[in-house]
């Protein structure tokens, strides 16, 4: 048996214990999970220094040479200042100390937070302009013509714009936490607020449906076809 | 329910309490019997897609792109099609790439394999396989995700500086090095920024990335969320779970407006967009997408099954 | 180099600023003793039942502060005060908690403020470490641990809350097999549905930050709900007076268009689309463009109207 059917054996056996819980839960079902989660954890330890602490760190701080000899890229001997903030972090283990670790977590939100107006207008902008679509045909005519003109509005997309325009003012209104909903306009923009969520939230449904059994259909290729067919009956 | 509890289940109850070890073996065998048959469903590609071919067919043959590879084998039935189509879309246009990941440890490992399988198939078709370091640079993964797409998009250069790739049979080698890097100043220089992903770092790269064009490749369940970002135009192209991968697929065979085969479309009037006809197009979404019918059949008959149940047992009740 | 302001223009920076004016100002209120108000959300009492139901019980309660895929930020945060409330309640009762990380400095943050929790109700010796624990940074593999702490300690009540991916739905349906009740609240848009599908109660959107709002009433909270409020109220009135603006100048034609930061003449008048509109500009929404054009074919080549055709 070669390597890489072994593999696929290894593979395929780790796949049906853990479909094996679909029955009920068992032994070899736990055995996998365990394996599995254990595998994860040292694949992540490894990938933390190789991946994470070396090459983004360690590396960039040594700087590197060309194979003639000659500087690649110059070392930030600044980096050495991140260590001990790093370290900060494990002082949560120490009673007496443990507000130190309270300053590289204070830093790491301090600088999400900083990226995330830049963030925020480019992420919004574009949206807020998408929801502002003209709510009024300007060309006579209900559908789109194939070869209509940028810019011209027919009645069918009017329609589909009103729609989406109301989408966003009810949602918008749903989530208004700091008055009581009680005045019959709000009330209704809520409610019909509701309802559009629920009606996107089946769409959702139906699309992850679509996604979790390809990714079921998957499994079973790999089980069918690439382990038996084409790994054990050399098949193409 | 008005019913005698010493007779024996009726009809209605019997079909709204089907085991659910009985429905799991159903769905078992309905997801693979149609694996064993090769059927090319008839399809029909959406905007989002065909603006994704379109668009990499529009950029410029050895250009040279960023692939933000964040997916793992949690979600290989939609991601690994998704980059499977890419790859041979890049590759059959030489272009070169940087690929990197903020998503997973695992993910460039996962990437990498799957250069490797489409190098195999690529050469198949008389294709060129992609050497790593010459044609791609893989830069590995970063932990900080949202301040590593932020110095993508203001300072590339500065991520790879002191990156080294592991091309094999040889030893490491300094990512700036790389061809791929020759004469980049900034983000400018690449023609487009690809992420294929799983998970919500499609928000990290979509708020950061301002100076490059964006195209995602999402699975599955990201399709509505990610449909708003093209319709406000922030994508140039989406490719969205397998349908996404079929679409392509088709688009590859065909190409846009090139004859009677072709998939015909407004988007791209007055252009004609080829395809390579033959050339090994197909891959996971023509593979998986007649066993996605039989599934979707099934769900469809089990929801009607137990509704015609509730409705029998509400009758009874009465 | 390092400049991320440049594409939006300066009303999206004056919008952002107004925006945090807003948030400013109602937190410089609420700091100031007033009492502002908020809604109560029914989700609320969801939570008061659930932990009532397991100290009833006698089983722990299991909470997830969800899969922030990097380092701790906001919606985690929120997650753990809503959670700092539930370990009080369970605290109180006796009731055994269950906290499942998944990551490091989640973990950290959310023991110490657990600890914390039972400090202030002066039963820090009660507090067992391991009641806050990691269990792994690889989704599915998080998924398995939690599902099978979930199956084995038999949890009574369980809370999702925060970011949630894939894993929703396996962690709710392992918890309603073992028939938790359930509150649970994604900051994803796309695992809400299977949270509505699985749980017994659901805070949907922003329902999750008024909850933890409402439970702490800490000022930088409630300030920041209202200003949430009253951005939500202004970008109400931009959307619509940019749905009306664009309305009433879509129905003309230009003969200049705005291109590279000038006004070029038209060669013939045309149609003006939304990128010529007054709000497009405003917002400056249009992102990069890819440089490379296509080269038109002749007309003799192009595929006739008749061929059918797919759109």
């Amino acid at each position: 048996m070669n390597y890489d059917l072994l593999k696929q054996l290894v593979a395929v056996t780790a796949t049906l214990g853990l479909y094996s819980v679909l029955y009920k839960e068992n032994k070899f079902y736990r055995f996998w999970e365990h394996v599995f989660l254990g595998l994860a954890s040292g694949w992540a330890l490894v990938a933390l220094w190789t991946e994470v602490l070396k090459s983004g760190w360690w590396d960039k701080m040594l700087g590197a040479s060309a194979s003639d000899g000659n500087t690649a890229s110059m070392g930030y001997w600044m980096y050495v200042v991140l260590l001990p903030i790093g370290l900060m972090g494990y002082l949560v283990f120490s009673k007496k100390h443990n507000w130190i670790s309270k300053i590289p977590i204070g830093m790491i939100l301090g600088f999400y937070s900083g990226q995330q107006f830049g963030a925020w207008m480019t992420y919004y902008g574009p949206l807020f302009t998408a929801s502002m679509k003209p709510i009024l045909p300007n060309q006579s005519g209900f559908f789109k013509p194939a070869d209509a003109a940028a810019g011209s509005v027919y009645g069918s997309e009017a329609l589909t714009n009103i729609i989406s325009l109301i989408t966003v003012l009810t949602v918008l209104t749903y989530f208004l936490f700091s008055f009581d909903v009680k005045g019959k306009l709000l009330k209704a923009s809520s409610t019909t607020g509701r309802w559009l969520l629920m009606i996107g939230f089946g769409a959702i449904f139906g699309s992850t449906v679509m996604m979790r059994f390809t990714l079921l259909i998957d499994r079973m290729y790999f089980i069918w076809i690439e382990f038996i067919k084409q790994g054990l009956f050399h098949m193409k | 329910m008005a019913m005698n509890e010493s007779q024996a289940p009726s009809l209605a109850e019997k079909l709204q309490s089907l085991p659910k070890q009985v429905i799991y073996g159903i769905l078992l065998v309905t997801c693979t019997v149609p694996l064993f048959f090769s059927v090319k469903l008839p399809n029909k590609p959406i905007d989002a897609s065909i603006d994704f071919y379109g668009q990499t067919m529009k950029l410029p043959d050895n250009g040279r792109v960023i692939i933000c590879s964040d997916w793992t084998n949690s979600t290989r039935g939609e991601s690994k099609g998704e980059m499977e189509v890419l790859l041979k879309l890049l590759m059959r246009k030489h272009i070169k790439f940087v690929l990197m990941s903020i998503g997973d440890v695992q993910a460039p490992q996962v990437a990498k394999d799957t250069i490797r399988e489409v190098n195999a198939l690529e050469k198949l078709t008389g294709g060129t396989p992609y050497k790593e370091f010459e044609d791609y640079v893989n830069l590995g993964y970063f932990a900080a995700g949202e301040g590593t797409i932020l110095a993508v998009n203001n300072k590339i250069l500065s991520i790879a500086q002191g990156k080294k790739d592991f091309p094999e049979g040889a030893g490491p080698k300094d990512a700036l090095q790389s061809p791929v890097f020759q004469g980049v100043k900034s983000v400018e220089d690449f023609n487009m920024f690809y992420l294929v992903t799983a998970s919500s770092t499609n928000r990290t790269v979509l708020e950061r990335i301002t100076k490059c064009p964006l195209m995602f490749m999402v699975s599955g369940v990201m399709v509505p969320e990610n449909n708003s970002y093209y319709a406000a135009k922030q994508l140039k192209g989406l490719c969205g779970g397998v349908k996404g991968v079929y679409d392509l697929e088709t688009l590859m065979e065909n190409g846009i407006n090139n004859g009677s085969d072709s998939v015909e479309s407004d988007l791209y009037r007055g252009e004609k967009i080829p395809g390579w006809p033959g050339k090994g197009n197909t891959g996971k979404g023509t593979a998986y997408y007649l066993a996605l019918h039989f599934a979707l059949a099934l769900l469809i008959i089990a929801v009607i099954v137990g509704n015609v149940g509730m409705l029998l047992s509400k009758k009874g009740s009465k | 180099m390092g400049n991320q302001y440049q594409d939006t223009g300066w009303f999206m920076i004056a919008l952002t600023l107004l925006m945090v004016t807003f948030i400013l100002i109602n937190i410089y209120r609420a700091h100031g003793g007033k009492d502002l108000y908020i809604r109560r959300i029914a989700g609320l009492n969801a939570i008061d039942e659930a932990v009532g139901r397991a100290t009833e019980m006698g089983r722990p309660v299991l909470m997830v502060p969800g899969l922030t895929d990097t380092t701790v930020n906001a919606k985690t945060m929120q997650a753990i005060n809503i959670f700092a409330y539930v370990s009080r309640v369970a605290a109180r009762f006796g009731n055994p908690i269950l906290v499942c990380c998944y990551n490091a400095s989640t973990y950290t943050v959310a023991q110490e403020i657990i600890r914390d929790v039972y400090q202030q109700e002066g039963l820090a010796d009660q507090f067992d470490v391991d009641s806050v624990r990691f269990i792994s940074d690889r989704q599915f593999a998080f998924a398995a641990g939690v599902s099978g702490l979930i199956l084995r300690e038999k949890a009574a009540a369980t809370f999702f809350m925060g970011e949630f991916y894939a894993e929703s739905l396996i962690l709710a349906e392992t918890a309603n097999s073992v028939g938790a009740i359930q509150v649970a609240s994604s900051t994803e848009l796309t695992q809400t549905p299977f949270f509505i599908a699985a749980c017994d109660y659901v805070l949907i959107g922003d329902e999750f930050y008024a909850a933890s709002a409402f439970l702490t009433r800490q000022p930088v909270l409630v300030g920041s709900l209202i200003g949430q409020d009253w951005c939500k109220l202004a970008i109400i009135a931009l959307v619509v007076m940019g749905t009306i603006a664009n309305t009433i100048q879509q129905r003309g034609e230009i003969s200049k268009e705005f291109k590279k930061g000038q006004m070029v003449d038209l060669p013939k008048p045309r149609q003006i689309k939304q990128s010529d509109t007054f709000f497009s500009h405003l917002l400056k929404a249009d992102p990069a463009d890819v440089k490379i054009e296509r080269e038109k074919l002749p007309a003799s080549e192009l595929p006739t109207p008749s061929g059918g055709g797919s759109k």
